[in-house]
């Protein structure tokens, strides 16, 4: 059985606290940065509300940066972007916790009939507290978080997220930070590949074009800083 | 405040990767137990055998009479017991596992929801994983079952199709999903028969890859 009220104790201990349904934000978030968590239910069929199986994801973002990576998306990446949908408590950058704790169970996932939610609630925290916290809790200033986005390490390689996301974010951090655009542009050079797998389909999917139409963007206030307002 | 030293954000190598296929193989074996008539699987464990390369792919229809032995087991999938659940992420587990043995990345571990243009529902895979040759990023169906008949679902066939055409959007780090791909697992049986033919045919066209596994956690080759 899903135990919502021990998880939302267990998350409280670390400073999380329920913002929606199955969204947590730490509350030692800053303006710059903040963090999730997001609980995911589901069983079989998936196509059907269920709640036998829970896996769980963190996330860290930038509002502001994030917002301009995705209108960089729309603007410049294929049909299927169109289909981006973020509300307040989104983030595109967020990585499976069970698969970086290892022992929740297949799929990265814990079981709810076999485990009581006393114990999931521990190991979500314990597997939070332990693994994500050295690798992102000191991550609260926007200078910190480029660094981190720069970065292609576990738990957050660029392989398992959407490049042309990271790119964006990363564009619009550096771009505030004083970076000039040939260096953001040098800086996103090792990367080039996974941003573009995110343009196979999109009307110029050379990523290096990508790169730097959005940070003449950036930097001209043009099209996509425009359409956040 | 800037930055000067690019140094400070280079980041660390990217592991190569092997490269490996995924295409089934197997074929029908008209002995095999089926399930019963006017089942719905959905994607469960459920009634499958193999198709891609095997040989069942010719429409014909197969009795729908069961096993002895398998229908305590049926009755308790049909009852929604826990067992066809269990066995069912046993499959997508040991699915999982063959990717990473043939050089796949594994993007997401868990059931994703992506949007498909021109579909009010998400299309839900179970689990997501990229191509290390062509870097496509494809959404795995795995579908398991006790006997050997695999009912494809007319929505998420239809749903496959427009993925591949015209690419999907996962909710969960909105990657574009462009690929899509089947595994089957059965309880033992040699082959699995995919029905209906049209809807098979459909997945074809689309070039959308199965494989077979006879059980979950057995290693294809």
């Amino acid at each position: 059985m899903f135990d919502e009220p021990s998880l939302t104790k267990a998350l409280a201990e670390i400073g999380y606290r329920r913002v929606k349904e199955h969204v947590y934000r730490a509350e030692w978030s800053s303006d710059d940065v903040e963090h999730f968590i997001y609980l995911q239910l589901y069983g079989y069929p998936l196509d059907v509300v269920a709640s036998d199986f829970l896996t769980a994801h963190f996330g860290i973002r930038n509002k502001d940066a994030q917002l301009f990576a995705v209108q960089s998306l729309k603007t410049y990446g294929s049909k299927s972007a169109q289909l981006i949908r973020h509300d307040d408590t989104d983030c595109p950058m967020r990585f499976e916790l069970g698969r970086l704790a290892g022992d929740w169970g297949l799929l990265d996932s814990f079981a709810l009939s076999q485990v009581s939610g006393f114990t999931v609630a521990s190991k979500v925290r314990d597997t939070i507290k332990y693994k994500v916290f050295p690798a992102v809790r000191h991550v609260v200033n926007v200078n910190r978080l480029l660094a981190f986005l720069l970065a292609d390490a576990e738990p957050c390689p660029w392989i398992r997220c959407n490049g042309a996301l990271r790119a964006g974010m990363i564009v619009d951090l550096a771009h505030r930070l004083g970076m000039e655009q040939g260096v953001i542009e040098e800086a996103l050079k090792p990367y080039l590949e996974r941003i573009g797998m995110e343009l196979r389909r999109a009307p110029n999917p050379d990523p290096q074009f990508y790169v730097r139409r959005i940070i003449e963007d950036s930097f001209n206030e043009g099209l996509a800083r425009n359409d956040r307002s | 405040m800037g930055f000067s030293k690019l140094s400070e954000f280079d980041g660390q190598p990217r592991p190569e990767l092997a490269t490996g296929e995924l295409h089934g193989g197997g074929h029908y074996n008209p002995n095999q137990p089926r399930v019963p008539a006017g089942h719905h699987d959905g994607g469960q464990w459920t009634p499958m055998a193999l198709a891609a390369s095997a040989g069942s792919d010719d429409g014909r229809v197969l009795s729908d009479a069961s096993a002895d032995n398998n229908w305590k087991l049926w009755a308790q999938y049909a009852a929604g017991g826990n067992e066809p659940n269990r066995q069912h992420r046993k499959g997508v587990e040991a699915a999982k596992q063959i990717y990473l043995r043939d050089g796949y990345s594994v993007v997401v571990s868990s059931a994703v929801a992506v949007d498909v243009p021109g579909f009010e529902t998400p299309r839900f895979y179970d689990f997501i994983v990229q191509d290390p040759k062509t870097k496509e990023v494809i959404g795995v169906e795995v579908k398991t079952t006790f006997f050997d008949t695999i009912r494809l679902n007319s929505d998420q066939v239809a749903k496959d199709v427009a993925v591949v055409q015209g690419g999907a959007r996962a909710r969960v780090l909105d990657y574009e999903i462009s690929g899509v791909s089947y595994i089957t697992y059965c309880n033992g049986c040699a082959a699995v028969d995919v029905r209906t033919a049209v809807l098979r045919a459909a997945l074809v066209t689309a070039r959308i890859p199965f494989r077979h596994g006879t059980k979950p956690g057995e290693t294809l080759p």
